[in-house]
């Protein structure tokens, strides 16, 4: 039947058709019987129509024919008619087949028999006949008339029953054509729909179960398969779809299995990410493998390098202590897991032994299904394994997974291995790097240090070749000499070795000897002490003096016992110094308190004397200096019948020589013990000294003690850094004078022996020897010579000349230390020689004093003059000068005037001062201070500013101005608030300024200290304002110049060296400042401007004075440190007329201020 | 040493010359090595050849010259760098700062000026700022420009924060600045006592009687005769016990005329013995 849709398609198309054909059959039939009918109507009512008005139309034309002919009277007219008739007749024959054939044939007798009639009576009339008859005829003729006329009428008339009949017959038709029409066209219609229908169903159907088929496909769901009925092409696609279906369902699971392994895969790496240690990705891989297999346990055994397998993480294993974990290994081929590690293939073991791995859980153990051995390899190598207990029955997928992701694994834990390995490197290769940079500083030092040690060695190199020759020489004389030597050496050396031995048995003997003596020596006080208390009672008198004779001379042994033995200690060196701050003072009194009984029990006069000026500590060993003092003094009052012993402590007299060259007479005090004694003769003064010796020892018994005393305290004097000296008159006393430091060496093992007594007093340090020496420029012979000779006596060189212009010029040669300056002299006078001398750089700060009959002190004091003497001066007066003269003595250079009301604070300043060997001048009111400072010269003023009388800023500016360039240098110490201008203007008026805040006493004592290093090293303090070498015919005079500049020093330097010159200084500290003060003082002849300034720097206040203030022709000169390229550029093109780099040359400036003021402006300009 | 490395000794010298003669910045005396390496550098960047060609191209174009000069110079500082050095300055050498009424402190070759504001911050911190002139100087016009501003990358600021709490800072570093967009605005108040300016110490001369000189890190680029006539300058400049301030690998030659004396040589701090 219809299997398809096609065939079904056919079908209903086939019917269709036939539907169509029968209708169009129907319709036909229909329409043939429909004409029919109304060709009858056509044929046979139509004409009928027609004929009938034809027909009356005729027949009345020829009634009025023969009425017209009657009328006329006219024969012919009347036989014209029955042409009229005859073509009536006519009509009506041809009308005949459209008229009912009986009826036409009445109507053409009727017709005949009328034309008869009336033609008749027509005649008759026409004739003229009258008569009866005629009207019978006429009245004939009109009955023939009027029955051919309703003929007529009745054959022509039109039958409406009939034509309605016929109309109604065809629609009648019409209608039941329609009728039939309309029932075969529902009826095939009907059937077409209704297969249609049927065919639409049973499509829709399969689609629909098709489409829900594709939807599950699509969602995923394989399972049902679309059904597929019959053998359409729906149920083949169906089953196409099926087949696809299952196709993807394959794939499906194929790529569900696919990602799983993936996923698995690549969440082992994600765990794996990071920096891990090996044990680390163990951990997290069996964790990881065991969770994503659902795997209850695992382990993680691995071979690193060894044959033996450790175990590197585990998961779900019974808690192990981490001991065991360790312990957990295999060796390769041992057990399952050392088995596993033989085969590079999965080992599964489907059903474990029941004991073998248990999985313990909160609620049970259970042993798992399957066990897998997963050989890790890397590199092609076994190098682990991977244990796994299963639940999950075992798949392919499973092994699949665990083969990918063993590479993975091997390479995680190789990495991990080899950071581990890399990280301990790294720590050593920075552990190492650290020691390398430090080892690069070090080398990086000593490099720059050899570099600079070469650069000496050249020289010195140089040197040496010098002497090399000479030596050459020298040698060749000593070879001679040194034979001879040689052979004595060998012999001394031969003695020293001996006497060393000698020494060391001594010591050695000593030593034994003291400790052998003192323990028998001990009993024997001990037991003559008893014997002599006599406890019992029964010794006599004379037995217990026996006892306590012992007793003592017991005693005294034991004392000469300790001292051999301190000198021994001594002598090798051993005794240890600990020095300490030690008041003299309490040496003093110790002297007072241990002494002084002694000595008024033998009716001795005792004194003891401590120096004020000897400072208050010194730093030595105690109870060293107490030793030799106990010695002296015990000595002096055991020696000293009668007459007095006397301690003096005191300080090193200037120009003392010592015995030891380490020795400074600043630096050092003495302790003098003299007495009236027995004295001893100059040719046993070294004796005493010498150990177990005793003046006159056989001679005289009387004063008994072991000779060691002496020895001592001398040894512990040269321990102390000092020395021990006699002095002594036989019959009148004598006295020994320990000289030390202030500072004992510091506690040093070796001290330098002085075995040699007699040795040449050291060098009196003197100042650059050679260098320093005095001039004395005096053209009187007799006066000079004196001069020189007193000069001379101080130790000091010393030049003469008798004119100004070789001063000058020897001056300038060869500076001298100091001038002895005549006013009178044959060519330049004094004052002159002194001003040449302030204009030269080299000369300048020379110390001259003046020496002239006139009166010229004042003047002379202006100028910077050390003093002024008057001639005639005596001896005295000469010595004086020229000490003031001298280096480092110079009395001026050390007067130092103290401004300060705090007594406190300047007390401990004045000590510091004093200890400095300053001469200190103390005043509280600055009344005094200047009185002070007009009657002496002062090398420094300590100042506080907070005066009583007068305020600190206008003091010191008032002293400024007193004495000019010579001023003395001044420190301000204050704790007083200073505000930034006061702060600046101190700056310009003090050398230095110390708050009392921080560590502002340190800071002071600095400033004091370098300051007298500097006055002591012969070095002019950093004089503010000298002015030295100007330029003589510069003259200022009237000019006003501005500076501007923020450094005050430089300030004040730069108008010192304009005042001098006549010119009036205006000062701007800022820019701004210079730009304020230019609006208000109209008459400024030229600017000084610095560069460097805060705020407004110099360029810019230059190129505002130029364009905002429109002063164009005002002379500026720029001062700059910057002395770069294009800088003096830079500074012209904002408006400088001129540019003068840093340090301001003074004679530069002036030369430059000079051109630029007298017109040389523009010049200069052009010059850049 | 090879003939082609003798060459380049001879270029760099000429490079050298050609940048004093042209444009006045002499870096003829600075340290061989490091010289060597920050020209090759600069070669290496402006992507030229030859020395020959890098020589040409500065001579004939300033801006250029600008950039290559930035280079060659130094200009990492860094704030409160050598924390131990900062705490050394506090105790020991502030205590003696507060004895004067005005001070002049320099910063030779201040670079971007990171260590000025620092000592700046150091200063007010201890109440001397107000008596405080910092003179901030370098010779790389540009370092000054970003020294001038007072921004910086911010992501300095965590090691010079730690830098300054462990210089004993008495805040917090992060209460002297603004950061926003990455940047860190250095508070506007630490720059009134600081002035920046083009100086040059090799030839430029001292501008001041200071009583700090702050030059750190800056000798290791200079050949010894250079530091020598630097630290020359120094002492020029330095007031009688004034504080010369090294930095960490720095030291001054052993044996030299120069006028210092030792006051914490570890931190190298040195003073001017007058």
């Amino acid at each position: 039947m219809f299997t398809t849709f096609r065939a079904k398609l056919t079908a209903i198309v086939g019917i269709a058709a036939l539907a169509f054909v029968i209708l169009i059959v129907v319709s036909a039939a229909i329409a043939g019987r429909v004409g029919s009918q109304l060709d009858d109507i056509q044929g046979h009512y139509l004409p009928k129509l027609e004929i009938g008005p034809q027909l009356d139309g005729e027949f009345d034309l020829l009634k009025r024919s023969l009425q017209d002919a009657v009328g006329a009277r006219d024969g012919d007219a009347l036989e014209a008619t029955r042409e009229q008739y005859d073509a009536l007749l006519k009509h009506l024959a041809a009308a005949q087949q459209v008229l009912d054939s009986g009826e036409a044939h009445a109507l053409r007798d009727a017709l005949q028999e009328y034309f008869e009639n009336a033609y008749d009576v027509s005649r008759r009339m026409i004739e003229g006949e009258t008569g009866e008859d005629l009207v019978d005829a006429i009245s004939t003729m009109q009955t023939k008339q009027n029955a051919a006329a309703v003929l007529l009428k009745k054959t022509t008339a039109f039958d409406r029953g009939e034509l309605t009949r016929a109309f109604e017959g065809a629609s009648q038709a019409l209608a039941s054509a329609g009728q039939v029409r309309l029932g075969v066209g529902v009826g095939c219609l009907s059937v077409v729909i209704l297969l249609s229908f049927w065919l639409s169903r049973s499509v829709l159907a399969s689609i629909k179960e098709l489409s829900l088929g594709l939807e599950r496909f699509g969602q995923g769901e394989f399972q049902q398969a679309i059904p597929a009925h019959g053998n359409d092409e729906l149920a083949q696609v169906a089953r196409r779809a099926n087949v696809m279906a299952q196709n993807l369902e394959r794939l499906k699971d194929e790529r569900d299995s696919d990602d799983w392994l993936k996923a698995g895969h690549a969440g082992l790496s994600r765990e794996l990410r990071g920096e891990l240690t090996p044990q680390e990705v163990g951990t997290r891989a069996v964790r990881y493998l065991a969770r994503y297999l659902e795997a209850p346990a695992g382990a993680l055994y691995y071979a690193d390098g060894s044959r033996v397998l450790r175990l590197l993480g585990e998961y779900g294993l019974s808690p192990m202590d981490e001991e065991l974990a360790a312990a957990l290994s295999f060796r390769i081929g041992e057990g399952l897991v050392g088995q596993a590690c033989l085969q590079d293939e999965l080992t599964v073991i489907p059903e474990p032994p029941p004991n073998y791995l248990k999985v313990r859980s909160g609620s049970g153990e259970s042993t798992p299904s399957a066990l897998v051995f997963l050989p890790i390899v890397h590199l092609g190598k076994v190098t682990g394994v991977l244990e796994l207990g299963l639940f999950k029955p075992w798949s392919e997928t499973l092994a699949e997974l665990l083969m990918s992701v063993r590479e993975t694994l091997a390479i995680a834990i190789e990495v991990a291995r080899a950071r581990a390995t890399l990280g301990e490197m790294l720590t050593e290769s920075q552990r190492q790097a650290t020691l390398l940079t430090a080892q690069e500083e070090e080398l990086q030092a000593t490099n720059e240090e050899l570099h600079t040690q070469q650069e000496e060695l050249r020289q010195t190199n140089e040197e040496l070749t010098q002497q090399a020759l000479e030596l050459e020489a020298q040698r060749q004389a000593l070879q001679v000499k040194n034979g001879e030597l040689d052979q004595a050496g060998k012999e001394l050396k031969a003695q020293a070795e001996e006497l060393t031995k000698v020494s060391s048995y001594k010591s050695q003997f000593l030593a034994n000897m003291s400790h052998e003596l003192r323990t028998p020596l001990n009993s024997m006080l001990l037991l003559s002490s008893l014997l002599a208390d006599n406890d019992a009672g029964n010794l006599t008198s004379k037995q217990v003096e026996f006892s306590r004779t012992i007793h003592s001379a017991g005693k005294d042994l034991l004392a000469l016992i300790n001292q051999v033995l301190d000198l021994a200690k001594v002598e090798s060196g051993k005794q240890q110094l600990r020095v300490e701050a030690v008041p003299l003072s309490q040496l003093a009194e110790h002297a007072e308190r241990v002494f002084r009984p002694l000595a008024n029990d033998k009716g001795l006069d005792f004194k003891v004397e401590l120096d004020p000026e000897l400072p208050a500590n010194i730093e030595t060993d105690r109870q060293r200096v107490q030793q030799i003092l106990n010695n002296l003094l015990g000595n002096a009052i055991k020696f000293t019948q009668r007459g007095r012993v006397a301690l003096q402590i005191r300080r090193a007299g200037p120009g003392q020589r010592f015995q030891r060259a380490d020795l400074h007479a600043d630096r050092a005090f003495s302790i003098a013990v003299t007495d009236t004694g027995v004295g001893i003769a100059q040719e046993h003064q070294e004796r005493v000294f010498v150990p177990f010796e005793q003046v006159e020892a056989a001679s005289d018994r009387r004063f008994g003690g072991t000779g060691l005393g002496l020895t001592i305290a001398r040894e512990l004097a040269q321990l102390l850094g000092g020395t021990l000296e006699l002095s002594s008159v036989p019959g009148q006393g004598s006295t020994f004078t320990c000289h030390l430091p202030y500072q004992a060496p510091a506690a040093s093992a070796e001290v330098p022996r002085a075995p040699v007594l007699h040795q040449a007093p050291a060098p009196r340090p003197v100042q650059s020897a050679g260098e320093a020496y005095l001039l004395v420029v005096e053209d009187d012979p007799v006066f000079a010579e004196t001069f020189v000779e007193v000069i001379r006596k101080q130790g000091l060189p010393c030049e003469r000349v008798a004119d100004g212009k070789s001063a000058l010029e020897l001056c300038r040669r060869r500076p001298p230390h100091g001038i002895l300056l005549d006013v009178e002299l044959p060519d330049l006078n004094g004052w002159q020689v002194m001003e040449q001398l302030r204009l030269d750089s080299t000369t300048a700060s020379i110390p001259v004093h003046f020496v002239s009959a006139g009166d010229g002190a004042q003047r002379a004091l202006a100028m910077g003059a050390v003093g002024y003497l008057t001639k005639p001066a005596t001896r005295q007066q000469l010595v004086q000068v020229v000490d003031a003269l001298a280096p480092g003595n110079s009395e001026h250079a050390r007067r130092v005037l103290v401004v300060e009301q705090d007594t406190a604070s300047s007390d401990s300043l004045v000590r510091e001062l004093l200890a400095e060997r300053l001469l200190v001048t103390r005043v509280v009111s600055a009344k005094d201070a200047l009185l002070a400072l007009q009657k002496e010269r002062f090398v420094c003023v300590i100042l506080d500013l907070s005066m009583p009388d007068m305020d600190g800023l206008e003091f010191l500016r008032s002293i400024r101005e007193q004495s000019g360039p010579n001023a003395p240098s001044i420190i301000v110490y204050t704790a007083r608030p200073l505000s930034k201008p006061e702060a600046k203007s101190l700056e310009a008026y003090a050398e230095t300024v110390v708050l009392k805040e921080g560590s502002s006493s340190e800071r002071l004592l600095d400033e004091v200290r370098l300051f007298v290093r500097r006055l002591k090293a012969g070095i002019a303090p950093r004089r503010l304002g000298a002015t030295p070498g100007l330029p003589p015919h510069v003259n200022l005079g009237g000019k006003r110049v501005l500076v501007v500049d923020d450094d005050m020093r430089t300030v004040y330097a730069l108008s010192a060296t304009l005042r001098a010159k006549g010119a009036e200084v205006l000062v701007a500290d800022t820019g701004k400042a210079a730009l304020s003060l230019l609006q208000l003082e109209t008459d400024v002849d030229a600017v000084l401007m610095d560069i460097m300034m805060p705020e407004m720097d110099g360029y810019e206040t230059m190129r505002r004075i130029r364009q905002e203030m429109q002063l164009s022709s005002l002379p500026i000169i720029a001062l700059t440190a910057k002395a770069m390229k294009g800088d003096r550029e830079r500074c012209i093109e904002v408006g400088a007329s001129d540019y003068l780099p840093k340090p301001v040359d003074p004679e530069r400036l002036l030369a430059m201020l000079h051109a630029s003021l007298n017109g040389g402006r523009t010049e200069k300009i052009n010059d850049s | 040493m090879t003939p082609e490395s003798d060459v380049e000794v001879i270029e760099i010298r000429l490079l050298l010359e050609a940048i004093y003669a042209k444009y006045g910045y002499d870096l003829r005396d600075y340290s061989q090595t490091s010289m060597r390496r920050r020209v090759l550098a600069a070669l290496a960047k402006s992507g030229l050849k030859h020395l020959g060609e890098l020589q040409h191209a500065l001579l004939g174009d300033a801006g250029f010259f600008a950039d290559v000069l930035d280079g060659l110079t130094v200009r990492v500082t860094e704030m409160f760098r050598d924390p131990g050095f900062y705490r050394a300055f506090r105790q020991r050498v502030v205590p003696v700062l507060r004895t004067y009424p005005l001070l002049k402190i320099w910063h030779g070759g201040c670079a971007s000026g990171e260590e000025a504001y620092g000592n700046a911050i150091l200063l007010e911190e201890e109440g001397l700022y107000d008596r405080c002139q910092l003179y901030a100087t370098d010779l790389n016009p540009r370092a000054l420009e970003q020294a001038q501003h007072g921004l910086y990358p911010a992501d300095r600021f965590a090691l010079f924060g730690e830098n300054y709490e462990k210089s004993g800072g008495k805040s917090k570093l992060s209460a002297y600045y603004t950061e926003a967009y990455a940047q860190v605005a250095l508070r506007e108040s630490l720059k009134r006592h600081i002035l920046f300016f083009q100086h040059n110490l090799v030839s430029d001369h001292v501008f001041g009687e200071m009583h700090v000189i702050f030059c750190r890190n800056v000798f290791i680029y200079f050949d010894p005769g250079l530091r020598q006539r630097v630290l020359e300058k120094f002492a020029q400049s330095l007031c009688p016990g004034g504080f010369l301030c090294l930095g960490a690998g720095e030291r001054l030659p052993r044996a030299s005329s120069l006028p210092f004396v030792e006051f914490s040589p570890e931190e190298r701090i040195y003073r001017h013995a007058g």
